[in-house]
C-alpha cells in the first residue's frame, strides 16, 4: 500500500454524530437525519429508546412508552410517542425509505401502533421536540 | 446561494435484521438484486450518507455476507474498504476491492458483488456535475468511461488520500460555509478525474468567437459574486452564454479557464484579507477557507505562484 491509505467515513461520522447516545449492544434500529428543512430520526433500543434531532434529543425508557403512531405531515412522516415519565407526547420526522422499518421495529418492542387512550392523551403537554 | 455555514444533508440507519436489511438496499438503492446471510458473527448493518446534490460521501458496515449485483446510472461511484474483503463486477471485469485503495464503479451496466463482514466508503458523484468538472479542467464533454479495473498505488495513492481526506473534512463539518463545501466537491472531482484513467465519450467541439461583451459580464459577474459558492453555469447564465461559449472565451482571451479566473479573483481577496489581517488574531488557514480553499497545501502553493511569497509572508508583513 506504499504507506497511502485512503479515509474511512465512519469514523468521520462518528466523531460527528451526537444522536448516538446508546449502548450499541441495544439498538435494533436506527435512523436519523439531518436537512435544510427536517432534522430527526429515532434509535429503537430494547430499554431505551431515542427520539429527536442533532440538537434536540430526549431518551425515554422503553417501559414509560405508553403509545406509538406514524402519520404523513405536509411531506413528511411524523413519529409520535406518548410516554408517563416523562409524561409527555414527543414527536419526530422519519424518512420514507426507513418509514416501514422504523414501523416494525417500534412494534417488536412496544407492540401494533396505537393512540394511547384520550383520557390519557388530553393531559400530556404538547409536543417536546 | 450563502456565505454562511451550510451544514451538509446526513442520513443514517443501522439495525441487527436481515430482511429489514434486504429490503431497504435492495429496494431503496437501486441494487438489482442482493442476498444478505449472516455469518459467524452476529449480524448487523449500519449504513450512514453526507454530502448535497454534487457529492455525497457514504460508510457502510455488514456483519454478514452481502451478494448480488447493482446498476450505476446518472452517476459516478468510487469506493475502497477499510475492513473485510469484497469484489466488484464478478461477471465483468473483476475487482477485488484492497483496504484503502479505491476503485470506480461499473456504469450503466448490472455489476456483481460479493462482500463479507465488510467496511465499505463510497464516494457517489453525481453524473453531470463530474462531466461539468471535466468540461472545465479538460475540455471534454458529455458521458465519461472510467478505468474499472485501474487503482492507484504509491504517489497518486498519497494524493487521492490526502484530497480526500481534505473534502471528508469539509463536508463533515457543520460550520463549513457554503462555499467551502462547493469548493471541495469541485476538488473531489478533479481528483477523479486525475486519478483514474478514463475516455470522455464526446470529443471536445470548437466553437467560434462569442462576443467580447459577453466575456465582460462573465468577469464582472465573478467578482461581484466571488464571495459566495457560484459555479461556472452560473456565470454562463448571467453572460448569457452557454458553458462552451464560456470556457472556449476564456481560453482565448485568458489562457485559463473559466473557474481558474474565479480561482484568482478569490486569491487576489485572499491577499487583501492577508495584508490587512492581524497576524496575532488571524490565521492562514482561516482566511483561505473563508474563501474556499480547502486543501491548504494547494492552496499554498497556487498563492505563493501567483503573488510570489508564501501566504504566511503577506500575513506577517
Amino acid at each position: 500500500m506504499d504507506g497511502a491509505s485512503a479515509p474511512d467515513f465512519l469514523s468521520f461520522d462518528d466523531a460527528q454524530t451526537s444522536m448516538r447516545l446508546l449502548d450499541r449492544a441495544d439498538v435494533i434500529f436506527e435512523c436519523t437525519h439531518r436537512s435544510a428543512t427536517h432534522d430527526g430520526g429515532i434509535t429503537v433500543g430494547r430499554d431505551t429508546v431515542v427520539l429527536g434531532g442533532t440538537d434536540d434529543v430526549v431518551l425515554i425508557e422503553s417501559d414509560n412508552v405508553v403509545g406509538w403512531w406514524m402519520g404523513d405531515r405536509a411531506d413528511v412522516t411524523m413519529l409520535t410517542i406518548w410516554s408517563r415519565l416523562p409524561e409527555a407526547t414527543h414527536e419526530t420526522s422519519v424518512l420514507g425509505p426507513f418509514v416501514g422499518m422504523a414501523s416494525v421495529a417500534l412494534a417488536e418492542i412496544f407492540g401494533d401502533a396505537q393512540r394511547p387512550l384520550a383520557s390519557v392523551v388530553d393531559r400530556l403537554p404538547v409536543p417536546s421536540v | 446561494m450563502s456565505e454562511n455555514p451550510a451544514p451538509a444533508d446526513r442520513f443514517e440507519v443501522a439495525g441487527s435484521d436481515i430482511e429489514q436489511a434486504q429490503e431497504l438496499f435492495g429496494g431503496a438503492y437501486n441494487a438489482g438484486e442482493m442476498i444478505i446471510e449472516p455469518t459467524a458473527a452476529e449480524f448487523t448493518y449500519r449504513y450512514t450518507s453526507v454530502g448535497d446534490e454534487e457529492l455525497t460521501l457514504r460508510g457502510t458496515q455488514f456483519t454478514g455476507r452481502v451478494t448480488g449485483a447493482v446498476l450505476t446510472e446518472g452517476e459516478y461511484i468510487v469506493s475502497w474498504l477499510t475492513g473485510g474483503d469484497g469484489a466488484t463486477d464478478l461477471l465483468g471485469d473483476p475487482v477485488r476491492l484492497v483496504h484503502g485503495q479505491p476503485a470506480v464503479f461499473a456504469n450503466d451496466r448490472l455489476a456483481q458483488f460479493d462482500f463479507t463482514d465488510y467496511r465499505q466508503n463510497l464516494m457517489h458523484f453525481d453524473g453531470a456535475f463530474v462531466e461539468r468538472v471535466a468540461g472545465d479542467v479538460e475540455g471534454a464533454s458529455g458521458p465519461i468511461l472510467f478505468d474499472t479495473t485501474a487503482r492507484p498505488t504509491g504517489t497518486a495513492l498519497r494524493r487521492w488520500a490526502a484530497s480526500v481526506t481534505a473534502v471528508a473534512r469539509v463536508v463533515y463539518d457543520d460550520t463549513s460555509p457554503a462555499l467551502l463545501r462547493a469548493e471541495a466537491n469541485r476538488a473531489a472531482a478533479i481528483a477523479l478525474l486525475e486519478t483514474f484513467p478514463h475516455t470522455a465519450l464526446h470529443a471536445p467541439v470548437e466553437i467560434g468567437l462569442p462576443p467580447a461583451g459577453k466575456t465582460r459580464v462573465a468577469v464582472e459577474f465573478m467578482i461581484a459574486n466571488a464571495h459566495l459558492p457560484i459555479r461556472t453555469e452560473d456565470v454562463a447564465i448571467a453572460a448569457e452564454m452557454s458553458q462552451r461559449s464560456l470556457q472556449s472565451a476564456f481560453r482565448r482571451e485568458y489562457d485559463i479557464t473559466a473557474h481558474d479566473y474565479l480561482r484568482r479573483i478569490r486569491l487576489d481577496r485572499v491577499q487583501e484579507e492577508l495584508q490587512t489581517g492581524d497576524p496575532s488574531g488571524t490565521t492562514v488557514a482561516e482566511i483561505a477557507g473563508r474563501w474556499g480553499f480547502a486543501h491548504l497545501g494547494r492552496f499554498s502553493a497556487s498563492y505563493t505562484s501567483r503573488f510570489g511569497e508564501y501566504p504566511s509572508t503577506t500575513l506577517g508583513s
